[in-house]
């Protein structure tokens, strides 16, 4: 726990994600939330996970936030439009209510004596894509092809909603 | 030798490969476009205008760094930055050689080498973004979102196309993709089907998809319509000036670099020619002539790209977005296809 690059680098994904919400210029909230996700990709390749890294830097920062970039950009909003700053009693409710969410989700980790035992011993291939592409599609090979329909389903409903006339 | 000592080496040489031929290809540029069209070209610096890279440079740097009034100015500076660093982050998995003694040719070697390079890759379109956005220029702004949407519609198309190749060769290691074309003659080349006549049709399908798409990630003609200047002035870095537009010039040809060299590496069978080198054969000598073999194989595809610029005109927008998710899109899922159905009957 004590190691000093996990330590940097999860305080540099919580600090970030603070500045992405706390930031009013949509542009720079997305710039921060790209260093979110970068010192994820990070934390992931620490924890032995360096599939899940690449996937996650390609999906989230190459994919997901240039499409967010990409709708504020188009709006382009001027400081007039952002409308009202919030003010302190909003901040603080906010702030209250997320701490205790974050309690909520922390005390039953700590408290749970099977989490603060030491890990068992990682098999040599684990995040490995081979390990990785064996348990996606050999054991849970169902609920994959059950969630690939569910996202085909989802670009059909896309394009239902962006074509004006459908059979045009 | 410590082992800080080769990782320097191997480093160094890296950066080599790309800074070193980043600049040196802007006159080679020239000089090919002015031999295509029938002119001389800058020949005045240096023998056969040789050292014009470097005058260039002093130009850029003694130039005054303007920021517009109204830009916004953390954004505007970080723009060039963030389309300069992946290139390079990205290349730091290519191998550019055979091993030497026991050390590959590599500066990392990644058992995911090739998503790395694709991962890497999707982050360079940030500075372009950033960058005219902060401009505060309406043609700024417009060439970065010309910019982006066609990079992120041929990221797909281009991932598929290097699927192929992974495919083919059952790794995402770029060390062993490449090490499975070397010294079997041509026909293991992934390009020529990796080995197998069955896979042919699909390796030079995915080779021409992969070609033509890393035209578009590049901003190249006949796909360089982000800053095409009859319509946008300069597109995303109209507003640049000093070396804030040199390191914009110049991330494009460290990026035209990767891409080649991953072009090479998956499909064109990286340092290895058949006759030239011996996969186990890990002299320096070798080594050298490997490397000798890598660069040659990036700077005749680079040679195409400007022989491409100089021959075909520019695309309008719809064809480009037209040819990205209806022809290439289509195409390359149809090409995996395939090559899932030949592999798994075993052919």
């Amino acid at each position: 726990m004590t190691d000093p690059v996990f330590l940097i680098t999860s305080l540099v994904a919580v600090g970030s994600a603070v500045a992405a919400v706390t930031r009013r210029n949509p542009v720079y909230a997305a710039v921060w939330l790209l260093i979110c996700f970068l010192s994820f990709a990070v934390i992931l390749l620490q924890m032995a996970a360096p599939f899940l890294a690449a996937i996650h830097v390609l999906v989230y920062t190459g994919a997901i936030l240039v499409l967010f970039v990409f709708v504020i950009m188009l709006l382009n909003l001027k400081d007039d439009e952002l409308g009202e700053e919030y003010g302190t009693g909003v901040w603080a409710a906010a702030s209250a209510l997320s701490l205790g969410l974050f309690g909520l989700m922390a005390w039953p980790i700590l408290a749970d004596p099977k989490l603060s035992a030491p890990l068992p011993e990682l098999p040599a291939d684990f995040g490995s894509v081979e390990a990785v592409g064996r348990v996606l599609f050999v054991e849970y090979g169902l609920p994959f092809e059950l969630v690939s329909l569910l996202i085909v389903v989802a670009m059909f409903g896309a394009m239902v909603l962006a074509k004006k006339r459908l059979w045009a | 030798m410590t082992p800080w000592l080769i990782f320097g080496a191997k480093a160094v040489g890296g950066l080599a490969c790309q800074m070193g031929v980043g600049p040196a290809f802007t006159i080679v540029e020239r000089r090919v476009a002015a031999w295509i069209q029938g002119r001389v070209g800058p020949n005045r610096v240096g023998p056969l205008g040789l050292f014009q890279p470097l005058a260039d440079l002093v130009k850029f740097i003694s130039k005054e760094q303007i920021v517009p009034a109204d830009a916004d100015r953390v954004l505007f500076l970080l723009g060039p930055l963030l389309v300069f660093a992946p290139p390079i982050f990205g290349f730091c998995v290519i191998p550019y050689g055979n091993m030497i003694g026991d050390e590959h040719l590599q500066i990392a070697n990644l058992p995911i080498g090739v998503l790395f390079v694709m991962s890497v890759i999707s982050t360079g379109v940030y500075g372009m973004m950033l960058g005219g956005w902060a401009s505060n220029n309406k043609y700024a702004l417009l060439g970065s979102l010309r910019a982006s949407a066609q990079i992120i519609s041929y990221e797909l198309s281009l991932g598929l196309a290097i699927l192929i190749a992974v495919m083919m060769s059952s790794s995402l290691d770029l060390n062993v993709i490449v090490e499975q074309q070397a010294g079997k003659g041509f026909g293991a080349w992934n390009v020529f089907g990796g080995g197998h006549l069955s896979q042919l049709p699909s390796g030079l399908l995915g080779f021409g998809l992969m070609f033509i798409c890393a035209l578009a990630e590049n901003n190249r003609l006949p796909f360089d319509l982000s800053e095409c200047e009859a319509e946008l002035v300069g597109g995303y870095h109209t507003e640049y000036s000093s070396m804030s537009l040199g390191v914009f010039m110049l991330s494009e040809y460290l990026s035209m670099i990767l891409m080649c060299g991953l072009m090479t590496s998956i499909y064109l069978g990286g340092w290895s020619f058949p006759g030239i080198t011996d996969p186990s054969d890990h002299s320096i000598l070798a080594g050298l002539i490997s490397w000798a073999v890598f660069m040659t194989k990036i700077l005749s595809m680079m040679f195409v790209y400007v022989w491409i610029r100089w021959t075909l005109p520019r695309f309008k927008y719809n064809q480009l977005m037209d040819l990205g998710w209806k022809a290439f899109l289509p195409a390359s899922l149809v090409n995996i296809a395939l090559l899932a159905v030949i592999g798994v009957m075993g052919v």
